[in-house]
């Protein structure tokens, strides 16, 4: 008999061939002394340790054992971090993002509404006035009643300040 | 509030549910049911007195941290087991990557000497009382090896197949075939050496 045909002749016993398998061992068995016997052997393990597993008693009392898993379990929570449900890393972020915008657009509601409430107006445009000697640019608008002086360092571009008139 | 008292009337079933909801006084009382054959278990796989309380006690803590997993299809106990056995599984890998694999060892995970054996054709535990023949067994249990007595373990005392150990043990399907054929003729060998032993 061959190793493969031990090993099947176990999964055998263990119910663990296929229908085919099984239906080759079956017969192998009718014939086969050895096989018997070898089959015989494994089954008188089988049935030995079936139920038969020592019991044994934990060496310490309930309370010290209990006492030492209780420790052991608070010191585990303790270590834990701090765990943050996924959803909430972002909240606080997102809130003050979402408010922020919802008040934005509550005051451009609001200026869009009063501004409406005006009526249409009409586009003035104002008057600029250029003077390269000085550096300024100064623009002026009636209909604002406003007027904006650019300064700048004589050189185009190099703009100093503005102050609202 | 209830007692400690109140609990030992309880089903596993219930004081599962009360300690998934936080209560420890429940939670006490599985350990306390269940603590000596947690215990067996991790003992008869390390064979180690200090190895099999560390690790029922950290099997212990493990399940109060994954309780809200165990959904009941199988019983508590049989979790508690799985819990344990994966640990000591661990365990026994930790330390075999502390040891050279000695060429004995290789020898048993082919069969070596078993594969010359004589097929043991009486019943080496027949007319035994159940203790001496729990006795015999364990004694036997513990001269073989890791690889060999762990798959005993899963197959014979926790009822798993092939596949469920192979998965377990991270191997093939047929090395756990091939333990457990050794490692049976080797048993019917052992006891079969304690009856001869007995008779002279």
């Amino acid at each position: 008999m061959n190793d493969e045909t031990k090993i099947k002749l176990q999964a055998y016993l263990d119910g663990e061939l296929s229908r085919r398998d099984a239906r080759g061992i079956s017969e192998l068995l009718t014939t086969d002394n050895e096989a018997q016997s070898l089959l015989g052997e494994l089954q008188m393990v089988k049935s030995a340790l079936h139920g038969n597993e020592l019991e044994l008693k934990l060496p310490e009392t309930r309370e010290f054992f209990w006492s030492k898993i209780q420790r052991e379990i608070e010191r585990s929570v303790k270590e834990e971090p701090t765990r943050v449900p996924a959803f909430a890393w972002w909240k606080p972020a997102y809130v003050r993002y979402v408010g922020g915008m919802a008040a934005a657009c509550a005051l451009l509601m609001i200026s869009f509404i009063a501004f409406n409430n005006e009526g249409p107006r009409k586009f003035v445009p104002g008057e600029i006035e250029g003077n390269g000697e000085m550096g300024s640019i100064t623009y002026h608008s009636n209909a604002d009643g406003m007027t904006v002086v650019y300064l700048f360092d004589r050189e185009p571009g190099k703009v100093v300040d503005s102050e609202p008139n | 509030m209830p007692t400690k008292q109140d609990y030992t009337t309880q089903e596993d079933v219930l004081l599962v549910k009360s300690a998934k909801k936080g209560d420890m006084l429940a939670f006490e009382e599985l350990v306390a049911r269940h603590r000596d054959k947690i215990y067996a278990r991790a003992f008869s796989m390390m064979r180690n007195e200090d190895e099999a309380l560390d690790l029922s006690q950290e099997a212990w803590v493990k399940a109060w941290q994954r309780l809200v997993q165990f959904q009941g299809d199988s019983s508590f106990a049989t979790w508690m087991t799985r819990i344990t056995i994966n640990l000591c599984l661990d365990q026994l890998r930790k330390n075999k990557r502390h040891r050279a694999e000695s060429i004995e060892v290789l020898n048993e995970e082919s069969g070596g000497v078993e594969r010359q054996m004589p097929v043991v054709n009486v019943n080496p535990t027949e007319g035994l009382e159940r203790t001496e023949v729990r006795k015999r067994i364990d004694e036997a249990l513990g001269k073989l090896s890791e690889e060999h007595r762990t798959v005993l373990i899963l197959h014979e005392f926790e009822d798993l197949e092939y596949k469920e150990i192979a998965k377990r043990m991270s191997c093939s399907i047929g090395t756990v075939m091939s333990r457990l054929f050794y490692a049976r003729r080797k048993m019917a060998v052992l006891l079969a050496g304690f009856k001869r032993d007995e008779l002279q």
